[in-house]
């Protein structure tokens, strides 16, 4: 995985804004658009095809798409080429991404349902919940488990015994539960690797996911500036009660923040982390940008008026998404949870230990 | 006195790169230190202890070249970058090494090696870094408060004379200071940031009253300083005379990122451990949860003092954009002291014990001390205000 130097990140968040400003075409044409820039593929390693690219590339590509509302597949193929990238390069999935920019969606989440197994041959029984990016994907990557081992499988989204349930998201897209009868698939890992790439993969992907949220706040708070500035009642602009000044700064202030947590968190994610603290990095960063996300959802609601909970102002969009991302794979809530469980460090190594 | 210690210039080798050094090796170098030199009895105080007991620690530092970190090397500072300052910190705090009354380095230093004259570097840097001048800041009155340059403590220029009348108020260390670095309204009908001059006063001068104030912590931390027809030379006036703001603003770097560091919602932190701890909380749901919480803010407020330490120019200036980093830091630190005060329950409403270990958990303590950064170095209010007008450039379209 290599890390882009100042210079071509910098190229790559221009060539993404240049892509996102353009007119959205219609989802065939930005698949292929996404497919002929390297984008969808960026994260798998070069010897399946991609760019080997890692998770500070990813969160520019996130960030750049989300400003022109078309954050979808990118993020979820993301999720899915990672897990590939990391515990089965050489899989036909892999393979299908980098070449023809035929999607693979990740389907590793049971939440309660029937878990899905797999025989010796790779057949699937079970069910996987809150599959995302399944509408658009032709294959699916499951994880499973064979006898006590965890397995990763590889199928057609349309083979036999594959049933797939789509339920509309706010922002479009689905949530899809697919319960598997029989499905003949095939196994491209097992052992350890398999959840230890997954845990890697989600844990970036949180950090991906936390740029498309800052990409969202930086809009909806222009957009909210920008009403603050024109809007004018009781004979001046709104943006000169300090009531509303105090509640624009404190959208700045938050967003400052969550940009500072998020740069760390990437800059750091390319060092050589334990899976622990990757965790705890990406936890951290994630319960920031929900809830900065959710703050700037609140308040620029509130400051746009009537106007602002319609379905006709340009904040319509990114609130959808803010909606759907902050719920993707952990709230801020179940992030602190899971954070609690590794172990809180702050204070570990603190030589003034506060005794009681 | 200034015989029995090494004064300014004694830095046992000035061409010390303290930033080139690895980090590690710069904090072993410091806890070794301090291990020598800072005596037991002063180390984890509560209380802010006057002068005379903590200037054998100050002349220690003095001698070893680490009594002004953010001084130029040439002055006898250690030129450290700010991330370098913030370990320094760190290593003093986690050491519990004494607060000392020193304005003069951290405050006044720069601004006399900015503006002054070389004769005032000569009488007061070698002084202020001897630990003979202990300084403190005169800018507060009754009548002047956020709206500082609306100040009206007089001072009158006749010749080389200046005689100054009128009050100063909330001036930290006022009691023990022997020098005061104060704004004087010189010039009237001016505009309001005119007409303003720093001058550098002796305190020992005839027709200066002090009277110490308390806080809720029972502490004289500050005092309202009284002038009585106080003549001093006009040498002491640091910049050009009527052009004291720009001489106080320019000083401002480095402090704005200082009054945002992290260190006081970090050790907050270790204060709700303890306390959810030895209150029986700490299987708690709610409690883990705010604990995560606390360090998440508290990390999170790292992360952006980090980034603005790196953004800071080697001059020591930095955008308006820090006010941020202070607005975060100081809200941090007061949501997790009322989040220990709420912890600690019914005991919360026990009495501090001033002369207790600092180790110990003093969630009272900690709750009122907690008050004063949101409104110290600018309260949190101005500074949304400066960030709406500066970095949002709000409230200017009426105006064009
Ligand atoms: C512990 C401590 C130590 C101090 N040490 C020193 C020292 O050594 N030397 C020194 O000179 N001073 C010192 N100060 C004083 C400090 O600088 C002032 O307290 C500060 O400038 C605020 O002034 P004020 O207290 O008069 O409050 P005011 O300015 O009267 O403000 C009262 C309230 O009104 C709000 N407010 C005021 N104006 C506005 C506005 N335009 N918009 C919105 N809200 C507004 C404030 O935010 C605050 O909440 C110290 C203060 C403390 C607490």
């Amino acid at each position: 995985m290599s890390v882009l130097d100042r210079d071509s990140a910098a190229l790559l968040a221009q060539s993404v804004a240049i892509y996102a400003g353009r007119p959205a075409g219609s989802p065939e044409d930005h698949l292929a658009a996404l497919h002929e820039q390297g984008w969808l593929a960026a994260a798998l390693p070069e010897a399946s095809g991609g760019m080997g690219f890692g998770v500070d590339a990813a969160a520019i590509i996130a960030g750049g798409l989300a400003r022109g509302q078309i954050g979808e597949p990118f993020t979820a193929t993301f999720l899915a080429a990672r897990v590939l990238g990391l515990a089965a390069p050489g899989s036909d999935s892999a393979k299908a991404l980098a070449d023809a920019g035929v999607l693979s969606a990740l389907a590793f989440d049971e939440a309660g349902a029937a878990p899905v197994l797999a025989n010796a041959d790779g057949v699937l029984t079970g069910t996987k919940r809150r599959v995302a990016g399944a509408e658009a994907a032709a294959r699916l990557i499951v994880t499973a488990t064979r006898d006590t081992q965890p397995v990763l499988v590889e199928l057609d989204a349309t083979a036999p015994g594959v049933d797939a349930r789509h339920a509309r998201r706010i922002d479009g897209g689905a949530l899809t539960e697919i319960s598997f009868d029989g499905a003949k698939g095939t196994i491209i890992a097992s052992g350890d690797i398999v959840p230890q790439a997954l845990r890697q993969a989600l844990a970036e992907t949180g950090l991906v996911i936390a740029a498309e949220l800052l990409a969202h706040c930086d809009s909806l708070r222009e957009l909210t500036l920008e009403h603050l500035r024109t809007r004018r009642q009781f004979g001046q602009s709104l943006g000169g009660f300090q009531a509303l000044q105090h509640k624009a700064v404190d959208m700045y202030l938050g967003a400052l923040l969550s940009r500072s947590v998020l740069d760390h968190a990437i800059t750091k994610a390319a060092e050589d982390l334990s899976a622990d603290d990757l965790d705890r990095l990406a936890f951290r960063a994630r319960a920031r940008l929900n809830d900065t996300a959710m703050q700037h959802v609140r308040l620029s609601m509130q400051l746009l008026g009537a106007f602002g909970t319609t379905d006709e102002s340009p904040l319509g969009p990114h609130i959808k998404r803010v909606v759907r991302l902050c719920g993707w794979l952990g709230t801020s809530a179940q992030y602190r949870a899971r954070y609690a469980a590794l172990g809180r460090v702050a204070t570990r190594n603190q030589d003034r230990k506060v005794t009681t | 006195m200034t015989d029995t210690h090494p004064s300014s210039g004694s830095n046992p080798d000035p061409d010390t790169d303290w930033n080139a050094l690895p980090e590690a090796e710069f904090r072993a170098h410091l806890r070794r230190f301090i291990d020598e030199n800072c005596p037991q009895h002063l180390r984890y105080v509560r209380r802010r202890l006057p002068p005379a007991d903590t200037l054998p620690w100050y002349h220690a530092l003095a001698a070893a070249g680490l009594i002004a970190p953010g001084w130029p090397r040439i002055h006898g500072g250690m030129e450290l970058s700010p991330g370098r300052h913030l370990v320094f910190i760190e290593e003093m705090d986690a050491a519990g090494t004494p607060w000392l009354h020193d304005s003069g380095v951290r405050n006044l230093g720069l601004a006399i090696i900015a503006h002054g004259t070389d004769a005032q570097k000569q009488r007061y840097l070698p002084a202020i870094h001897a630990g003979d001048q202990i300084w403190c800041q005169g800018y507060s009155e009754p009548g002047a408060g956020s709206d500082l340059a609306s100040l009206r403590c007089a001072g009158e220029i006749d010749g080389d004379r200046l005689t100054i009348n009128g009050q100063k108020i909330w001036t930290t260390s006022g009691q023990h200071a022997n020098h005061m670095f104060m704004l004087l309204r010189t010039e009237r009908g001016t505009t309001a940031h005119r007409g303003i001059t720093f001058a550098l006063v002796d305190m020992a001068t005839p027709g200066i009253t002090v009277r110490p104030i308390y806080n809720l912590n029972d502490e004289a931390d500050f005092c309202e300083v009284f002038f009585d027809d106080v003549t001093i030379s006009t040498d002491c006036i640091l910049g050009q005379p009527h052009d004291g703001w720009n001489v106080a603003r320019s000083v401002l770097g480095f402090e704005r990122i200082w009054a945002g560091s992290p260190r006081r919602a970090r050790h907050a932190l270790g204060e709700l451990e303890a306390i959810v701890a030895q209150s029986g909380l700490s299987g708690d749901a709610v409690w883990q949860d705010r604990l995560v919480q606390a360090e998440f803010d508290t990390l999170d407020a790292q992360d952006l003092y980090r980034t603005f330490a790196e953004l800071i120019t080697s001059d020591g200036q930095v955008g308006t954009e820090v006010s941020a980093l202070k607005i975060f830091s100081t809200e941090t630190f007061q949501r997790i002291s009322e989040w220990t005060l709420e912890a600690a329950g019914a005991e919360g409403a026990l009495a501090t014990d001033l002369d207790s270990d600092a180790r110990s958990a003093q969630p009272l303590y900690t709750f009122f001390e907690s008050r004063a950064p949101t409104i110290f170095s600018g309260t949190n209010e101005i500074h949304r205000n400066i960030l709406a007008r500066r970095a949002l450039g709000l409230g200017r379209e009426d105006k064009a």
